[in-house]
């Protein structure tokens, strides 16, 4: 399958992250898996710090206020709409989950315990077999939740289990379109019609007819219906002109408004595509339409007719036009009572699931919750003109508290204060000690740390300018995240010799399809320096994920710490040969602690084999310039650091070798946050500082951000054909294509090929009770992906923060779900007036250093 | 002169059409990523762009926007900065910040700039005016965010004489608020006095040296009595409108000022709607800020006249 445009916007999302492009808060609550700080807290003089572990006496009379800073604010944390995590700041406070996370006996690690549950949920699958799609013998599909008898909001009015029923019926109107709607049916916990529910009576086009994986159709194969209409199956085709299907944000709407279409192409498009749209936009598909849009991806693709494009691309440019396909669906009415949610008493919280759902990822996926005050969220709601608008969760008067803290003082852009709610369900003594948080917004880093030191903040997350000074403090500590960052490149053949013609004679960028050439990046890549020249509390990185990454949450277990990974590094970095008795390295993990990433000799040898390749393949000529194109997202001090340092690192690492004088960079600072599509279209050739964050306890679901064509930064790597072979559990090698390993360990039945070409079926998701095989499949996944050199590990993501001392933390080490404690387990040195007598008494500004 | 003002009435409505049709169109020509994550239902945000009419031509959306923002005076909720709010809402909460900072600042930098501007003058190359001189280019070289942050460092950090940011609340006309916001205000004031004390040390200058003023002092006027009544009035011609124009920006508020000191103020609105592409709430900065910039052309252009009688409208 041929998908060299499969240029997608969504890459450009929340999840997909770029390095010095994130908001800080310098709160430690954000979410890390456990490591690393070996660092000891220091209290004040004259104090009787604990050391974090045991709570200081609550006076009754006396108030402990947390204060800390944020760069950016919080602007709408409606449950069903908030979009960012910084929204989400005031929920971490005012709201509570299902379930959540505590630390385990030892407090070195993290389990899930109830909060607004009483007890782990009831699998009651067997007692609705007949209803919600549910079959005889099927379990982990129905769970019954008991609720806590005291869950009240901050004005003491009683939550019921109906609450969150009535909840979840107003999340899922499909009227109001919520953003965060899909909560209760994308990803693990998917709740039986929820989707359904939301789309009900709609007639919608939302599936593209091609997905990763899926064949394409000749045209004269396709059947019709009786109106001459294409359909596929159950479902017709639309074109939406303004969606660019598989092009994602490259609609051919967009052609037509930016002059890429000719005079003729127009008229084409105006008397064809115009003219046939139905109220919606959409385009039914008929033969005119799909010579339509055959003529116009002909037109673009540079060819002066569909002929002439068949001619030199065959089959594909008869079927690249249902790349602009939708699949139509329309979705039967239903009432809410058939949503697999509903409430047989007050304190009983029945869910149906569409697949089951057990263990760690079920408790996991009820961490938080869709809860909201109904007659308040119901008078905050309006409709105009078609358009669903809902300021629930805006300001101090539209929004209710159930969580520990309820919401007091709210000012946009400037201050927040939330105090303690005295209807919270889960208060006890020798917890939250903390009477009152003031949340300031305060866009300087300088201006922060001013205030951190005046003893006005209690944290204070370290910029790089300011590690020289507070690196060493007693009071940092250090927090891995969860993303790897990376050099990012694209080897698309076709699209790096379009871009390489714009330049002229004499330039060259398909040598970044010799795979050594890449290899060559790799090695000739310092990635500790890197680090410190950019980021210092970053740390280099040599596979996909993180030391955060953890692959078995029931246990706790980190995935670097497994043989499995540790052995995918030595095998990737080629230290396989050297691990034995008797060779350089005694033992695998021996072998690990030397990758340093960093082979200049090895980084020039491959750039001398990868332009000897380049010659004899007729990629280049010997007076060829390679002209590299690195993309960043802005002009910050972070990415010009790095672009720096990559060219230098580059125009040093090729001295002495044949490429020596033929390397050069340019710079474009203009993708904004398009940069992965600019990559995805070569339209730059390498970008750094780039990765995913936010699946630090689901790598299986995170791997399809490398495998899958809708998320690859190098969607040229064509998954769905590379074969990959995966000795499993029961000692056998078997084969299949690296997206069908990917869809497997997602929980999709695939067919897997034994080495005498026996077939089976085999799906390796959460609830098929095969995790060995799923952790085996992922560590097999992530050497193929290193494999291609495409995306060269470059950084860790990691986080330094001051510490006030007001306040302790709970522990020394940062755990996933907790960080050092958080709010529940911060203890005080000293109360609020204290505090302001011991900084008083200090000179009026501390010494952290 | 009822007959010019009309007509510039006229104009300047028809070139706020103009201004505010070229910006629409631009801003809707900008591209718009897709705002999809890895595993979110992409058609949710779709559905929405949808329903918000953003897939329909830009020219309807256009009539949409004038029929329901100028004829129904509503400008829409915002869909990325304040995603749901009322964008004028949000505008009307955050202008009093701005404000009252810009307000302060005027009225410490128009007298001491002009103090210090026709000190200056009056000692015409004497020490005096060197001092003040290189005072004033010093101020007007160094961009402002440099010295707010030496103010801030300086006055609030290590001599704690102020906070270092604004203070909460919407008391704004409390003793608390109003100590809070003297370092913003001085670092908006310092590149005002500079400029205008320049100015005004330039047109007095000039006109100490003219004809009439030997003419004055001759009829038995004092050097005072000279200077305040016939040199002055004479160099506020182009003064004047300087000030005038310093009185309309304080409503449109300072960036970085507002950044460092944490007013929370609409000095970062512009660039952050452009930025997130939140069309509604660029579009209303948008008509407002070209609105004022209009009015505010108007206002000066007829104060001319009665700065100074002898300007008066020309006739073809």
């Amino acid at each position: 399958m041929k998908k060299t445009k499969r240029a997608l916007a969504l890459l450009t999302s929340a999840s997909m992250v770029v390095a010095a492009g994130c908001a800080t808060t310098d709160d430690g609550t954000t979410t890390a898996a456990p490591t690393l700080s070996n660092v000891t807290t220091a209290a004040p003089e004259g104090t009787t710090a604990d050391n974090g572990n045991t709570n200081t006496p609550v006076n009754e009379e006396a108030t402990y206020t947390y204060n800390y800073a944020m760069s950016a604010f919080p602007t709408n944390w409606n449950p069903h709409q908030y979009q960012t995590a910084i929204d989400s700041e005031i929920l971490d406070y005012a709201s509570a989950g299902f379930y959540t996370f505590d630390y385990n006996d030892a407090k070195d690690g993290y389990q899930l315990v109830p909060s607004m549950a009483t007890a782990e949920p009831v699998d009651v699958t067997a007692d609705y077999v007949g209803s919600y799609g549910i079959t005889e013998g099927e379990s982990a599909r129905a769970w019954k939740i008991t609720l806590k008898d005291n869950i009240k909001w901050d004005d003491g009015t009683l939550i019921t289990a109906s609450d969150f029923v009535e909840s979840a019926k107003l999340l899922l109107d499909p009227v109001a379109q919520n953003y965060r709607a899909d909560t209760l049916y994308q990803g693990n916990l998917s709740i039986v019609n929820a989707k359904n529910y939301l789309y009900a009576g709609q007639h919608a086009y939302i599936q593209t007819m091609i997905s990763a994986g899926d064949e394409y159709v000749m045209p004269d194969e396709l059947e019709t219906d009786e109106n001459g209409y294409y359909v596929v199956g159950d479902s017709d085709l639309g074109f939406k002109p303004a969606s660019g299907g598989v092009w994602s944000s490259n609609s051919l709407q967009d052609y037509y408004d930016y002059g890429y279409f000719t005079e003729e192409d127009m008229t084409l498009w105006d008397t064809v595509i115009v003219a046939a749209a139905d109220e919606t936009g959409v385009v039914k598909v008929n033969a005119d339409v799909r010579d339509a849009l055959m003529t116009f991806v002909a037109h673009l693709k540079g060819y002066a007719d569909v002929a002439a494009y068949a001619e030199a691309e065959g089959d594909y440019a008869s079927v690249e036009w249902e790349e602009f396909l939708y699949l139509g669906h329309t979705y039967e009415s239903m009432d809410f009572s058939e949503v697999g949610m509903f409430a047989p008493s007050d304190t009983e919280l029945v869910i149906v699931l569409e697949k089951p759902l057990s263990g760690f990822y079920l408790l996991y996926s009820l961490t938080s919750s869709w809860l909201v005050k109904q007659d308040l969220y119901e008078s905050c709601m309006s409709v105009k003109d078609g358009v669903y608008t809902n300021t629930y969760g805006t300001s101090v008067d539209t929004f209710a508290s159930y969580g520990p803290y309820k919401l007091t003082a709210f000012q946009q852009d400037k201050q927040y204060t939330m105090e303690k709610n005295e209807y919270y369900f889960d208060a006890s003594d020798d917890t939250y000690q903390t009477t009152a948080i003031v949340v300031d917004c305060v866009d300087n880093s300088s201006t922060r740390l001013e205030k951190f030191l005046n003893g006005e903040l209690d944290t204070y997350g370290l910029n790089a300018e300011d590690m020289e000074s507070y690196s060493a403090s007693d009071y940092t500590y250090y927090a891995t995240g969860d993303s790897t960052f990376f050099v990012a490149l694209n080897p698309d053949k076709d699209a790096l010799e379009a871009e390489q013609a714009k330049l002229g004679d004499n330039y060259n960028k398909t040598i970044l399809t010799v795979k050594e050439f890449r290899q060559a990046l790799s090695y000739a890549l310092d990635r500790a320096s890197f680090a410190l020249a950019t980021l210092p509390t970053n740390s280099p990185a040599f596979g996909i994920f993180s030391t955060t990454i953890i692959s078995d949450p029931e246990n706790g277990i980190a995935y670097r710490t497994t043989e499995q990974a540790k052995q995918v590094l030595v095998n990737f970095w080629g230290l396989a040969d050297d691990v034995g008795e008797g060779k350089l390295y005694a033992t695998v993990d021996e072998a690990v602690e030397s990758i340093t990433g960093y082979n200049l000799e090895m980084a020039r040898e491959y750039f001398d084999i990868a332009y000897d390749k380049a010659i004899e393949a007729g990629l280049m000529d010997e007076d060829d310039v390679v002209s590299i194109c690195i993309g960043i997202p802005s002009t910050s001090t972070t990415y010009t650091k790095g672009n720096d340092f990559l060219v230098n690192c580059y125009t040093d690492a090729v001295k002495g070798t044949k490429l020596e004088g033929k390397l050069e960079f340019t710079l474009d600072d203009t993708i904004g946050n398009d940069f992965a599509t600019a990559l995805q279209n070569n339209k730059v050739n390498l970008l750094f500082f780039v990765g995913w964050t936010g699946s630090a306890l689901d790598p299986y679901g995170l791997m399809e951000a490398y495998t899958s064509a809708d998320y690859q930064y190098d969607p040229s790597w064509d998954t769905t054909v590379e074969k990959l072979t995966v000795t499993l559990t029961d000692g056998v090698d078997y084969t299949a294509t690296v997206w069908d390993w990917t869809e497997a360990i997602a929980g999709t039945e695939i067919t897997i090929m034994d080495a005498d070409g026996n077939a089976k079926a085999f799906s390796a998701g959460p609830s098929d009770g095969v995790d060995d095989d799923r952790f085996l499949i992922l560590a097999a996944l992530e050497g193929a992906v290193l494999s291609t050199y495409d995306l060269l590990p470059l950084v860790d993501d990691s986080s330094a923060q001051m510490k006030g001392m007001q306040i302790n933390y709970y522990t020394e080490d940062y755990i996933f779900g907790l960080g050092f404690g958080g709010i529940k387990y911060y203890t005080y040195n000293y109360t609020d007036a204290q505090w302001d007598e011991y900084v008083k008494a200090q000179g009026g500004t501390l010494n952290y250093k | 002169m009822v007959k010019y003002v009309i007509k510039r009435i006229a104009l300047m409505f028809f070139v706020f059409f103009v201004i505010l049709t070229m910006c629409f169109v631009l801003v809707k020509l900008l591209p718009q990523t897709n705002a999809v994550q890895f595993g979110k239902d992409a058609n949710l945000i779709l559905q929405r762009r949808e329903a918000l009419g953003y897939n329909k031509p830009i020219l309807v959306q256009y009539a949409i926007f004038l029929k329901r923002s100028l004829l129904q005076h509503d400008w829409g909720v915002s869909e990325a900065l304040y995603l749901g709010q009322d964008v004028w809402k949000v505008f009307v909460s955050k202008i009093p910040a701005t404000l009252m900072v810009n307000i302060y600042s005027m009225l410490l930098s128009v007298p001491l700039g002009l103090l210090f501007g026709i000190y200056a003058a009056l000692k015409k190359n004497k020490w005096q005016d060197h001092v003040i001189s290189t005072m004033v280019m010093v101020f007007i070289s160094v961009p402002s965010y440099v010295y707010a942050l030496l103010v801030q460092y300086l006055l609030c950090f290590k001599l704690k004489i102020f906070p270092l940011q604004m203070k909460s609340g919407t008391d704004y006309f409390s003793w608390a608020m109003f100590i809070s916001v003297v370092p913003a205000v001085l670092s908006l004031a310092f590149g005002t006095i500079a400029g205008l004390t320049r100015y005004t040390r330039a047109e007095l200058s000039e006109v100490l040296t003219s004809d009439f003023m030997l003419l004055a002092r001759t009829k038995g006027l004092t050097r005072g009595q000279a200077t305040i009544r016939h040199a002055l009035r004479n160099s506020m011609v182009p003064i004047f409108p300087m000030i005038l124009g310093e009185f309309v920006s304080i409503l449109s508020g300072s960036l970085i000022i507002e950044k460092i000191f944490g007013v929370p103020g609409v000095g970062q609105l512009y660039l952050n709607s452009i930025t997130a592409l939140d069309y509604n709430f660029y579009m209303l900065l948008t008509a407002f800020y070209t609105l004022i910039g209009l009015v505010s052309g108007i206002v000066v252009d007829i104060s001319y006249g009665f700065i100074d009688p002898r300007i008066r409208m020309g006739e073809r």
